[in-house]
């Protein structure tokens, strides 16, 4: 049983050994990769940048149209502020219930 | 330079260290993936997709594990990645495996027919028995890499040892 557990073992390491030989493979050189680094790091900033427009984007967005309901129709702002209230208290009721229970 | 000074100057952004780092580690990636995939075109692509993966996370290598068995790690999701992605899964299971990609020796030699049956495997079970023993890592490194528990790793290590032993039973039983 010894003898066999050895035995595939062995076939696996000579195996993988042979078909993933790389001795006489060459890595990029170092000037490529410096510049694949350059490259993905502009690319990294470009996103960062892009994603940062948008969150501002969307804030401005939202708080132009909060200020003018609240301006154009108070009434349907502080509806709207009630039911955000609301939602978050019974989100929270909630939470708490369940982790109660869990932890009970 | 060793890797834990190069990571250094890497993480402050010195480019050349960064360079320097993969170009250290790409090899051992290749040939991990080689093991994995059993298709060296595909491993060819996927240590590319490491490295762009390691430039990008850089920063958030936070020196617990070696580098390179942190790559070993990127390199394993991008693979298990790519198969649920792209269900490469069946393909590789038809493709005659790694034929093309095996020394004219290969045929004759021992563990030809088990690398055949390995090849047969499904890669999620094929990816931890190479990684426990072919690489030694432990249960839990290869549970963490590829998003499995651990007792789902072993079962499918022992699923896999007893396919690849079945040939040998056979041969000795000849």
């Amino acid at each position: 049983m010894l003898m066999q557990e050895n035995s595939w073992e062995k076939q696996l390491k000579q195996g993988l050994d042979t078909l993933s030989d790389v001795s006489r493979e060459e890595p990029p050189n170092l000037a490529d990769l410096q510049m694949l680094v350059a490259q993905v790091q502009r690319e990294q900033r470009q996103q960062t940048g892009r994603d940062l427009a948008l969150f501002w984007l969307a804030a401005l967005l939202t708080v132009s149209l909060a200020m003018f309901v609240f301006s154009q129709r108070p009434v349907y702002f502080l509806v709207f502020q009630g039911l955000v209230f609301v939602c978050l208290l019974g989100g929270g009721v909630v939470w708490l219930t369940g982790r109660k229970r869990v932890t009970e | 330079m060793e890797d834990a000074a190069l990571v250094a100057k890497a993480q402050r952004g010195d480019s050349v260290a960064l360079a320097r780092l993969l170009q250290a580690h790409y090899l051992s990636v290749k040939k991990y993936l080689i093991t994995v995939t059993l298709d060296r075109s595909l491993a060819e692509d996927l240590t590319q997709e490491t490295m762009i993966r390691a430039i990008q996370r850089i920063a958030q290598y936070s020196g617990r594990a070696r580098f390179s068995t942190w790559l070993i790690s990127i390199a394993t999701n991008l693979f298990m990645d790519s198969l649920r992605r792209q269900k490469r899964e069946r393909r590789l299971q038809e493709e005659s495996v790694a034929m093309a990609d095996l020394p004219a020796e290969a045929p004759q030699a021992d563990w030809a027919d088990l690398m055949h049956r390995l090849g047969e495997l499904p890669r999620d079970v094929a990816v931890p028995v190479v990684l426990k023993h072919y690489y030694g890592y432990t249960y839990e490194e290869i549970a963490e890499w590829m998003g499995i528990p651990e007792g789902t790793v072993k079962s499918r290590i022992w699923g896999g040892i007893r396919v690849l032993r079945r040939g040998l039973d056979a041969d000795a039983g000849e």
